[in-house]
């Protein structure tokens, strides 16, 4: 392969420096780039002496009049007393339902059982003949399941009610 | 196929060159392997923690936060470019006829493991809590120097190869090749040394998405172009419908892709006309897209059918197909009145995932399916397992693209509603997590095949038997993919 006539250590040698060079000047560029801009965060430029006297006690004057008017918002008090209630009241259950949680799909259960009870009781007093009573369901058309729900949603509204 | 016609000074030359690379490519080739299917079962999980957020909810390690970027991140540091890097190692040796010294492939072999060590303690970092929190830039700060130098040590010699190239012309996958090489670092340490040094929060975002973007189109494309237009006019047997078409391409990507990036936060806190370019720089490299799919159509014009037989083939032409479609699906993510509803959805992890595991990964698979064989000595083990391969792979990487923009349409539809509460765009978006879980199970099958016959040509247990492994066909029943599809012998590329 050394034949060629291109194909010589030093071209080889040459482009593989070449190479190099590009991927580091990248880098280079980059840095470049950044001290150009004389890119420094707030405590990096205050180190470097980047501001003057004045400007420093300016700055902290700002800060001062920031942090003052925070702790005036502030009422440290009012925090210790909430801590000191907070603290002394025991870990209770939240009554709070997680939507999706169990207790929250028993309940939805619970209330569509309910209302189909109430629909039904509506219906068989209704004099309105075009509202058809409401029958118990056939022995071969699904009661267990009717049945199963119903129980659950009684037992689920029952549990939350105890709560 | 044109290694028919090749004389056997030819064979003899091609065989050294191949020799030189052995080792090199190999270890990327089966460390990629490796990676790829740690990804995997990292993508499956973090899917499946999407959908199940209490499932080990008392564990930090198992969170969303954490699995995510750990996968994102060993697929693009771990697979997608070990294997890129294994490719570019090998075509850059058979395009230009100069091969590795000892000297350069034992550089490329350390700094091999060096790359692995680091993508391994960066996964681990993530994992752990060490991350960075920003997209494809996961990894420690203090890791990056360590995985520039190593690519650096790697791709370099690409460079000496193309100075000193043999062949007289210039191959247009050379030039893809070159591009790629050069353009990571350039990417990678800009990112870094802006975000690294104290950019501020909005900069430091708007840098990362540039870096992802050009990541995409300086570096992923570039390789599965420089694949496709080495494998298509090999396998077709003819050459390149059009070379002034092919180099279009490549510059178009050259002066367009730098531009991109900003238009993942269109209407957020930059100057509008950094989204605006960005965003018009997206839907301008669709000229490439189209060019390029125009070119292998018309090289493949006539002989279609090979795609039925050839497993390189086929993993790159549908690389190709999804790589068309990442360019019109990324420009419609550029136009305001569609990105403004999808920047934040489920819909930019499909697209993101449709870079690396789509059009990238099926082109690599490609490539690995021709140039495996040439440096083992001996052929895959079964053409069925590539078929089941190829079709997981396809339908996994569909759904999750298919089910990931159908997602984040309605779950950015949601969010754009002011009256309706935030949680019911993640609840409506559930039953297409579900689907993001099926398809990664699906790739994560597909890639046991794959891992698993890698495995047996890494230890010497491929098919020693004449005749390449085609798919349809039985081992070594024909003897070339040509034969197979009943077409005749054109030409020497």
């Amino acid at each position: 392969m050394s034949e060629h006539p291109a194909d010589s250590s030093e071209n080889r040698l040459r482009a593989t420096v070449a190479g190099a060079l590009t991927f580091v000047s990248f880098g280079l560029l980059a840095g470049l780039v950044l001290w150009i801009a004389d890119f420094k965060t707030g405590a990096e430029a205050t180190e470097s002496g980047q501001f003057t006297p004045a400007q420093i006690e300016k700055r902290d004057g700002n800060l001062k009049e920031v942090v003052s008017a925070q702790d005036s918002l502030f009422d440290q008090k009012k925090v210790e007393a909430s801590m000191a209630s907070f603290s002394a009241s025991s870990a209770k259950a939240s009554s709070m339902i997680v939507p999706g949680s169990e207790t929250d799909l028993k309940n939805i259960a619970g209330n569509a059982a309910k209302a189909a009870a109430e629909k039904a009781a509506a219906a068989k007093n209704s004099e309105d003949p075009l509202v058809p009573a409401q029958t118990a369901p056939a022995p071969e058309s699904k009661p267990k399941k009717s049945n199963e729900g119903k129980a659950k949603g009684g037992k689920a509204a029952g549990a939350q009610q105890s709560k | 196929m044109s290694d028919l016609n090749a004389t056997s000074e030819d064979i003899l030359e091609r065989a050294e060159i191949d020799k030189s690379v052995r080792f090199p490519v190999m270890l990327f080739f089966t460390s990629a392997a490796v990676w790829l299917f740690v990804a995997t079962a990292l993508g499956f999980l973090s899917s499946l923690k999407l959908a199940v957020p209490t499932m080990f909810q008392d564990m930090p390690i198992f969170g969303y936060g954490r699995l995510f970027p750990a996968h994102m991140n060993a697929l693009v540091y771990g697979w997608a470019m070990q294997a890129g890097m294994g490719v570019i190692l090998w075509i850059m040796v058979r395009l230009t006829r100069v091969g590795l010294g000892r000297l350069q492939s034992t550089c490329v072999i350390v700094a091999g493991h060096v790359w692995n060590f680091a993508v391994g303690l960066g996964t681990f970092g993530i994992i752990f809590g060490a991350g960075r929190s920003l997209p494809w830039l996961d990894f420690p700060a203090w890791l990056w120097p360590l995985l520039g130098a190593s690519y650096l040590l790697i791709t370099i010699w690409v460079i000496p190869m193309y100075r000193v190239r043999r062949a007289g012309g210039v191959y247009v996958s050379e030039l893809f090749i070159i591009g790629a090489a050069v353009w990571f670092p350039w990417i990678f340490i800009t990112a870094n040394v802006f975000i690294g040094n104290g950019a501020a929060p909005v900069m430091a975002a708007g840098t990362n998405a540039w870096f992802i973007s050009n990541l995409i189109y300086f570096w992923f494309a570039p390789v599965s172009l420089a694949v496709a237009y080495y494998i298509v006019p090999k396998i077709a047997g003819r050459p390149i419908y059009s070379y002034p078409l092919a180099k279009m391409a490549f510059w178009a990507l050259a002066i367009l892709a730098g531009w991109t990036g900003f238009q993942r936060f269109m209407g957020g806190p930059f100057p509008a006309w950094m989204p605006a370019i960005s965003g018009a720089a997206s839907v301008f490299i669709l000229i490439a897209v189209i060019a390029t799919a125009t070119n292998l159509l018309m090289t493949l014009r006539g002989r279609s059918r090979l795609w039925e037989f050839s497993p390189s083939l086929r993993f790159t032409m549908f690389g190709m197909f999804l790589l068309a479609m990442y360019g019109v699906l990324a420009g419609l993510n550029a136009y305001f009145p569609v990105g403004k509803y999808l920047q934040f959805s489920h819909f930019l992890v499909g697209l993101d995932t449709l870079a690396v595991y789509g059009f990238f990964s099926m082109t690599i698979f490609g490539a690995m399916y021709f140039i495996v064989p040439r440096i083992t000595g001996c052929e895959w083990v079964s053409g069925g397992m590539i078929r089941w391969h190829f079709w997981l792979s396809a339908y996994g990487i569909l759904t999750v693209v298919l089910v990931m923009l159908v997602g984040g349409i309605a779950q950015g539809g949601n969010m754009a509603d002011y009256a309706t509460r935030f949680g019911l765009s993640v609840e409506n978006s559930q039953g297409y997590v579900i689907g993001r879980i099926l398809a990664w199970l699906l790739i994560g099958i597909s890639n046991l095949w794959f891992v698993y016959q890698m495995g047996l040509m890494f230890i010497g247990r491929g098919r020693k038997t004449e005749g390449p492994t085609l798919i349809h066909v039985e081992p070594g029943s024909v003897a070339t993919s040509e034969a197979a599809a009943g077409l005749t012998s054109e030409e020497v590329v």
